[in-house]
């Protein structure tokens, strides 16, 4: 089942709006994971799709069906809560039967089905306990296995790795990853951490100050982000300043100059941007476009984590394979693949430095954002 | 050594439990031990009780409708405001539930003087007395339900049951109603506790016919002998102990507010 938001507004308070405009295709039978910092607007969204919150302005369809008006009990989805709001006064048994209260089959068959959830979900021997009798990782199971009981088309999940510690998160993660993937259901996953949306999303919502600044499958929206916020967002990245010719399809950089797909339109204020991850740097010889002197190595196994500047002083962040010999105040050949290159536009004030690198004889800016935003 | 150090503060807890018990059941026990002795002698005889029951049956009678008035009148009245401080804060909510709270620091005395005069037709009336333990019974309800409605995530738990396909009804009725039972509970022993053993407002506000057994027990203190006031002490210990045998059952079961859900 298809979910379509069109023109969605939320406010609750006049100085801001909760969610500003989101028009949005949630592809069937896909996992779609909603990303974005604290305060983004993306619970407020699976709130709104779910019913549990009205929109002001704006309509949210099922497939064909206009469901903005219908109350959550009438939308036939399940819910998964960041707390998981099992009932704390039932038994894991009673809260998966507590979602079939209104089907219309036998006690017997209501029971059949129930034992069958807690099959699923390896949950057996904790039919008879209460919530808070089980772990996290239970609790977990149990919020899914009622949430699913009712074999809903939709699937929205509100951060439900959030409360768990790092390593039984870990663990879940991935279980949940196998577990949505097979369900062949629409599910809706918000969460805010990046590592997360990308492992479970088979697309992903970026989502800041209650606007999608971008969407797209995990692969597109890391290697083509729109701005310096996603690409930030979504691990390490070197925004490197650059230039752009007439034709608007040519990039000059310190690094030499490149062609790039589509032209680069830059709003006023805007500067073109090159952004290079750090993996994307290879090893190069004797003559590799990037001579970069190391200030600071650091071993990390399965690679090196070198800081350094480049032969115009342009600071980057590199890794370099492990097997590699690097010590601090070495010059380091490498280079870029051209495939790699994704050039963006950068709201000039967000490139630190810009400034004092203005200065320089070449006129470009290095910069460099650490981790995720 | 560790295990020494335990032995003694073990000791310890034992001897200071064993003072405090002493010190705080000696007076009623003396008290009830009386009352088995027959007055004017040193015969063990139940006459004493006989004559309580006789004498003052009635007060207890009294006691027992008025408490159970009290319970119902003060969760119908209180329940909504807890509520509505828990679930649905207002500006000024707080100060108003904390102004709710003003009658428990003021003497009994001046409860009583006020309800004279503020109710001056209801004298007379076993309303007014209603109405007088209801100005301290009201702000434990509002308490008591309010603190717990605030640890429980109701509104959650309301929306989890939402997008499980259950309506109003069936959200109060399986989801809301069992879980306020407890504090709701828990609230109508302590109003009880409090209407059984009330004396300062009952006594200013008594009439010959509206008088409640702990007025009543006090009148046996000062007109009959130590063996009567004894029977009568007994009775009244005997009248309170479902109380704390349903306080106790209670306190054992957990509340499933703040254990997380």
């Amino acid at each position: 089942m298809d979910i379509t938001l069109n023109g969605i507004r939320k406010r609750f308070s006049k100085e801001k709006e909760a969610i500003a405009g989101v028009d949005l295709r949630f592809p069937s039978g896909k996992v779609t994971a909603i990303v974005g910092p604290s305060g983004s607007g993306k619970s407020t969204l699976l709130n709104l799709i779910a019913g549990l919150l009205r929109p002001d302005a704006g309509t949210i369809f099922f497939d064909e069906r206009d469901v903005t008006m219908v109350p959550p009990e009438r939308r036939d989805i399940g819910f998964v809560f960041q707390s998981y709001a099992l009932f704390p006064h039932l038994s894991v048994e009673e809260n998966i039967t507590f979602a079939l209260h209104d089907r219309p089959v036998s006690k017997g068959a209501k029971a059949k089905s129930v034992s069958a959830m807690l099959k699923v979900f390896e949950i057996t021997h904790l039919a008879k306990r209460r919530p808070r009798e089980l772990s996290g990782g239970e609790r977990q199971r149990v919020a899914l296995a009622r949430a699913l009981a009712r074999e809903p088309q939709i699937l929205l999940l509100d951060e439900p790795l959030s409360a768990l510690d790092a390593q039984l998160r870990e663990h879940l993660r991935r279980e949940l990853g196998t577990f949505l993937h097979s369900l062949d259901r629409t599910s809706v996953y918000v969460t805010h951490d990046r590592d997360e949306a990308m492992l479970l999303g088979d697309e992903l919502v970026v989502m800041r100050d209650g606007s999608v600044v971008q969407s797209g499958t995990p692969a597109h929206v890391y290697r083509h982000p729109v701005d310096s916020f996603v690409a930030n967002f979504f691990g390490d990245a070197n925004l490197v300043r650059c230039d752009l010719d007439e034709s608007k399809q040519r990039i000059v950089s310190p690094f030499g100059t490149f062609s790039v797909a589509q032209p680069l339109l830059l709003q006023p204020g805007q500067v073109a941007c090159m952004l290079l991850r750090p993996e994307m740097f290879v090893p190069a010889g004797a003559d590799g476009v990037i001579r970069l002197t190391v200030r600071s190595a650091n071993f990390l196994g399965s690679k090196w984590r070198v800081e350094g500047r480049d032969a115009t002083g342009v600071p980057l962040v590199v890794d370099l394979p492990s097997d590699m010999a690097v010590a601090e105040g070495e010059i380091v050949n490498v280079r870029i693949p051209r495939s790699s290159i994704h050039v963006l536009a950068v709201e000039a004030g967000r490139v630190s430095g810009d400034a004092a690198r203005d200065e320089s004889e070449h006129n470009l800016t290095g910069h460099f954002h650490h981790g995720k935003s | 050594m560790i295990e020494r150090w335990g032995r003694r503060r073990m000791a310890w807890g034992y001897l200071t439990t064993a003072v405090v018990a002493v010190i705080s059941l000696l007076p009623p026990l003396v008290a009830v031990s009386h009352s088995f002795r027959a007055p004017e002698s040193e015969q063990w005889s139940g006459s004493s009780y006989e004559y309580v029951m006789t004498t003052y049956g009635n007060s207890l009678s009294f006691s027992l409708r008025l408490a159970l008035f009290v319970v119902i009148a003060s969760l119908v009245i209180a329940m909504p405001a807890a509520i509505a401080f828990a679930r649905f804060p207002f500006r000024f909510s707080s100060v108003i539930e904390e102004l709710i709270m003003t009658p428990l620091s003021l003497p009994g005395i001046s409860i009583a003087i006020a309800v004279i005069i503020g109710y001056n037709s209801l004298r007379g009336n076993w309303l007014l007395l209603a109405m007088a333990q209801m100005l301290y019974t009201i702000p434990y309800v509002v308490r008591i339900l309010g603190n717990s409605l605030r640890l429980l995530p109701l509104d959650e738990l309301e929306d989890a049951a939402r997008t499980l396909g259950a309506g109003r009804y069936l959200r109060y009725r399986h989801v809301i109603a069992p879980l306020i039972v407890h504090p709701t509970v828990l609230a109508s022993l302590i109003v009880f506790a409090i209407s059984w053993g009330e004396f300062n407002v009952s006594f200013l506000l008594a009439t010959p016919t509206q008088l409640t057994f702990p007025a009543a027990l006090f009148a046996t203190y000062t007109s009959n002998s130590l063996s009567v006031a004894g029977a009568a002490t007994a009775i009244f210990i005997l009248g309170a102990v479902p109380f704390f045998v349903a306080f106790q059952l209670l306190e054992r079961r957990p509340f499933e507010g703040g254990q997380g859900v």
